[in-house]
């Protein structure tokens, strides 16, 4: 486990790839287990980016190494069918993160559009 | 899927896995569920593809510890080998990689032929490999499996491991030093009645601390104690995992109560799905609980021992202690242990009972089968080496080493090999889906089988050993070539590496020669099998056991009462034309024996008398079964405890027990003299041989006696003679019998073409696996035969052009490409003659009404080889014969 110690500032997380910006976003709101996470991203995103267990579970575990984010020790609901599934929660240091994150896209998507990079509309 | 995702993960170094490993698996088979619902075509394996290239990704980030520097934004950049460390690295393999899949693309029907040969080859050793490690590789699923062994006797000198009485058990339980502990166990089928509902179910006894032995722990509450097993300890039981499902659902099983027999037993424990003990069939466990009395029984042999070495204590040191206490048991009690010896063998050797040959010959079946697909690789690709002499002369004149070249052709063959296995892996899994459907059930172990870690390695290896193994020739053969001869040449060809191939054809042929005999002995064998007449007549019979219980029908009038009323009413069926019963089936294996005691011929103090098995049936058994009357009379209706006590004996006791004297008249009993299976009786007839334990069996001796003479009977098996169909009778008879009681439940409703066909079913499945293994094993021979030669024409082209244009006739160049055909098959058919005839000995236990020499398969199969290769010669033969000399010499 990383050490505590070496938790960095939140602006040496950036930037993030696209799944982790996305796993960020799914647990903006709400505390989900991994495959709740795969379906939150593919809905949102509209099948634009779809993980694997493999991709998943290998941000979660960096994730969870950077404090980003934490696994639950209980679970939300007891209607929960599989006791199995363990949930993951950000942390206000992965919250801050994917702030930075979001302004850092506005910046940059602000740029192309002063170079009048805005996509076509179909 | 999941199980080939479980075992990727393995990838993962450990801590990952253990962190993360159940949470991955857990989505896998969500997203693989979601994508079966999706339901187009392909999905699965998309997702499948998708998974396993990620999970590569990650294992390998992982592995090579890759921890993200102090300062990055590469953090969670998928790879973070910096893309000059990684040419320097891997340039020469990935550049050479590259090229050889750039040749094999220019090259597709070369290249699908050599990864489909693969693919076959090493899908065929993937299914059976997976089989092989499942039964006899694993170990078992107990604590320090190596150090548990199975006690009991060998009797007759045979090699199977013998059942052993209370008494020797608790004697050796007692005073062997040699072990941690001890304990015992035997089968049982019980009713067990649950909601109203009763079952015959098959579970196990277990005598002392069985699970103590064994180490392992229940799944849901406890296991059985050595405390359990007290006569005066209350009814418990434990259950399978799978009868705990069965009965309470997902409800708690522990609490609950079931009745056993009438006796209500309280359910204490739940067993792990994997525990499974000697028999896969044992759903449940409940202790013996036997008096001191019976502890001291020696005579009734139905125990095995059960016990856990000391460490440090070898087989052999063990065995020399417990027969030293078997020593001291025999001067005690001379009259029941004459011929008794203790043995004792490792718990899997137990367990496998003979089933190693079987599945050693199904490997090395397969593994033939790989070698004579590298023959044929190593042939065609030597083939395209030649071809392409001129490209690699080049290659090596512009500077080249011999070592770079070498690695070249490798790398091409590994590329093909590697193809072939991952193809042969997917082929493999399914193979395996359809051989384990195929084996027959009573495979032990059969659960175990499956697609793990073990078995991709396997697969791995096997591939990239054949990827060297028919790559290393052409590589050689090429790279040694000086430049300068080879580019002087020309187009024109000299059939260079004619050695090489030629003895690559003969081994292969040899290869095949030998699985073919062993198939061919196989044939023969079952053949001869399926012919043994099992001495009764088979046809139109259904057969089911009924089973009452002792608690309700008491007496033996009762019980006899129920059996005759029973037999008496399925007669009254539409389509019957005959019932009767037996405590054992024909064919359907030993079932109980008993001592045979002749009156007139009292065996000598401290001497036992022999054991054969005895049979109770109905009056009219022989008349039903269509068992021929050798002498005397069969059973009438005035036999039994109130009439004539009568028994009959089969030929094979006659002939044993009474070679020179009538045996019509005499006096026999069964059992100890003081617990008589059979009472005094007289032998009132000799009725023909029945096969008892299966078709292979050399002496089925039988002793009958009717019902009437032994009422007390609560379990029989029923054989129903029909006119029509006799699965057709099947609901009728149901019917029936729960009309009668419903508490009787019936088990084992089978025809008697069913029974035969299990008895034969590991002899058959051995037979066709080595038979379609024979027979890819020729086409392949066959295919490398006419490939070489074919080769070779082409390659004489302009010297054949230049005989025949000299005045040589058709005929004459026929027989010389005949002849260059036929060497090196008549050198592999010797060489095959000599393997097969040093490994068909090994086989000899599988064999039957045959040699390991046969002379006819032998023969037969060498005929069949070499016929099959001279045709595959002919045609290149007569290929050449069409040759036109004079267009041949104008191409020069």
């Amino acid at each position: 486990m990383a050490d505590p110690l070496k938790r960095r500032p939140p602006h040496e997380h950036l930037p993030l790839s696209a799944q982790v910006f996305q796993i960020l976003l799914s647990l903006s709101d709400q505390d989900l287990h991994g495959y709740a996470i795969i379906q939150d991203i593919r809905e949102r995103t509209a099948h634009e980016i779809e993980l694997t267990a493999s991709t998943l579970y290998a941000a979660i575990k960096r994730l969870l190494e950077a404090h980003l984010i934490e696994e639950l020790e209980t679970r939300p609901s007891a209607e929960e069918d599989d006791p199995r599934r363990r949930y993951y929660r950000i942390t206000p240091l992965g919250l801050e993160v994917a702030r930075l994150e979001t302004g850092r896209l506005e910046r940059a998507v602000k740029l192309a559009r002063e170079k009048k990079l805005a996509p076509r509309r179909a | 899927m999941i199980k080939l995702y479980r075992a990727a993960l393995r990838l993962l170094p450990r801590e990952t896995r253990e962190r993360h490993g159940d949470q991955m698996a857990q989505v896998f088979e969500e997203i693989v569920r979601e994508a079966r619902r999706r339901l187009r075509p392909g999905a699965v394996a998309r997702v499948t593809a998708a998974e396993l290239a990620a999970l590569l990704r990650f294992a390998w980030r992982e592995r090579r510890g890759v921890s993200p520097p102090a300062r990055t934004n590469e953090r969670f950049v998928s790879s973070s080998l910096s893309p000059e460390r990684r040419t320097l690295l891997l340039a020469p393999l990935i550049q050479d990689l590259r090229y050889s899949a750039r040749l094999l693309r220019r090259a597709p029907g070369f290249a699908v032929t050599c990864v489909a040969t693969m693919a076959l080859a090493i899908g065929a050793n993937t299914a059976i490999f997976s089989v092989v490690n499942g039964v006899l590789l694993k170990s078992l699923p107990f604590r320090d499996p190596a150090q548990v062994v199975a006690l009991g006797h060998y009797t007759n000198g045979g090699d199977s491991l013998d059942s052993t009485t209370p008494g020797n058990l608790y004697d050796w339980m007692k005073s062997a030093t040699a072990f941690e502990s001890m304990a015992g166990f035997t089968s049982t089928e019980r009713i067990v009645t649950h909601n109203g509902n009763a079952e015959r179910i098959r579970g196990g006894l277990s005598i002392g601390g069985l699970f103590d032995v064994l180490g392992r722990e229940a799944a849901e509450g406890r296991t059985l104690s050595a405390a359990d097993d007290d006569p005066g300890a209350e009814p418990v039981m434990v259950l399978s995992a799978g009868l705990a499902l069965r009965l309470f659902g997902g409800e708690r099983s522990v609490g609950q109560s079931l009745a056993v027999n009438s006796v209500p037993h309280a359910v204490v424990g739940v067993m792990p799905p994997d525990f499974a003990f000697f028999d896969y069939d044992y759903q449940y466990w409940i202790p013996a609980r036997f008096d001191a009395a019976f502890r001291e029984n020696r005579d009734q042999y139905f125990l095995l021992g059960v016990a856990r070495l000391r460490s440090g204590t070898t087989i052999v040191q063990a065995d020399a202690q417990l027969n030293t206490v078997m020593d001291a048991i025999r001067r005690e009690y001379p009259q029941f242990t004459e011929n008794a010896v203790a043995a004792l063998v490792p718990m899997k050797e137990a367990l496998l009972d003979g089933v190693e040959t079987r599945l050693l010959l199904l490997m090395g079946a397969v593994i033939f089968v790989l070698l004579i697909a590298c023959a044929n690789l190593g042939n065609l690709l030597l083939a395209r080496a030649l071809t392409r002499r001129r490209e690699m002369a080049l290659r090596h004149a512009l500077g080249a080493g011999h070592g770079r070249l070498v690695r070249q052709m490798m790398a091409e063959s590994l590329l093909l090999s590697t193809l072939g296995g991952l193809a042969g892996l997917g082929l493999g899994a399914a193979l395996l889906q359809v051989l384990v459907a195929y084996l027959p059930d009573n495979l032990p172990r059969l659960q175990g089988i499956e697609l793990d870690l073990t078995v991709l390695l396997f697969t791995l290896s096997a591939s990239l050993a054949a990827g060297l193994l028919f790559g290393v020739f052409p590589a050689m053969q090429l790279a040694s070539r000086a430049p300068m001869p080879v580019l002087r040449e020309g187009a024109r060809g000299s059939a260079r590496g004619g050695l090489v191939r030629q003895s690559l054809v003969t081994s292969e042929l040899a290869l095949a020669l030998m699985l073919l005999v062993g198939a061919g002995l196989l044939v023969r064998s079952f053949a001869e099998l399926v012919e043994v007449p099992p001495g009764f007549a088979t046809e139109g019979l259904l057969t089911f056991t009924a089973s009452i219980p002792t608690t309700t029908y008491r007496t033996a009038a009762e019980r006899s009462a129920f059996f005759e009323r029973a037999a008496t009413e399925l007669e009254s069926l539409p389509g019957v034309r005959s019932v009767t019963m037996t405590t054992t089936l024909p064919v359907a294996g030993r079932g109980n024996g008993a001592w045979f005691n002749i009156v007139d011929r009292p065996v000598p103090p401290n001497e036992t008398p022999p054991g054969l098995p005895n049979r109770v049936v109905r009056a009219n058994y022989f008349e039903s079964l269509g068992i021929p009357l050798l002498k005397g009379r069969a059973f009438a209706l005035g036999d039994g405890l109130d009439g004539t006590r009568a028994v009959v004996i089969s030929e094979s006791v006659a002939r044993r027990f009474f070679p020179d004297v009538d045996p019509i008249g005499r006096r026999v009993y069964m059992g100890a003299p003081e617990n008589r299976v059979v009472p005094d009786s007289e032998i009132v007839g000799v009725v023909a041989d029945v096969k008892q334990t299966g078709l292979d069996e050399e002496r089925p001796e039988a002793v009958y006696a009717p019902h009437a003479l032994v009422p007390a009977i609560s379990s029989f098996t029923f054989a129903i003679r029909s006119t029509t169909d006799p699965a057709g009778l099947a609901p009728a008879a149901r019917d029936l019998m729960r009309r009668l009681d419903p508490g009787v439940p019936l088990i084992r409703v089978q025809t008697m073409d069913e029974i035969l066909g299990r008895a034969t079913a590991p002899a058959r499945s051995t037979m066709v696996l080595v038979s379609l293994f024979g027979g890819v094993a020729l086409a392949l021979a066959v295919i490398g035969v006419f490939g070489v030669l074919s080769y070779t024409v082409n390659q004489q082209t302009t010297e054949l052009g230049i005989r025949m244009a000299l005045g040589a006739s058709a005929s004459s160049v026929k027989l010389l490409v005949l002849g260059q055909g036929l060497v090196p098959v008549a050198v592999g058919v010797v060489l095959g003659v000599t393997g097969a005839l040093m490994l068909a000995r090994y086989m000899e236990k599988l064999l039957f009404g045959v040699t390991p020499a046969d002379p006819m398969t032998f023969v037969g199969v060498a005929g069949l080889l070499a016929a099959m290769a001279a045709a595959a010669a002919y045609i290149p033969a007569r290929r050449a014969t069409r040759l036109d000399p004079v267009r041949v010499l104008r191409q020069e």
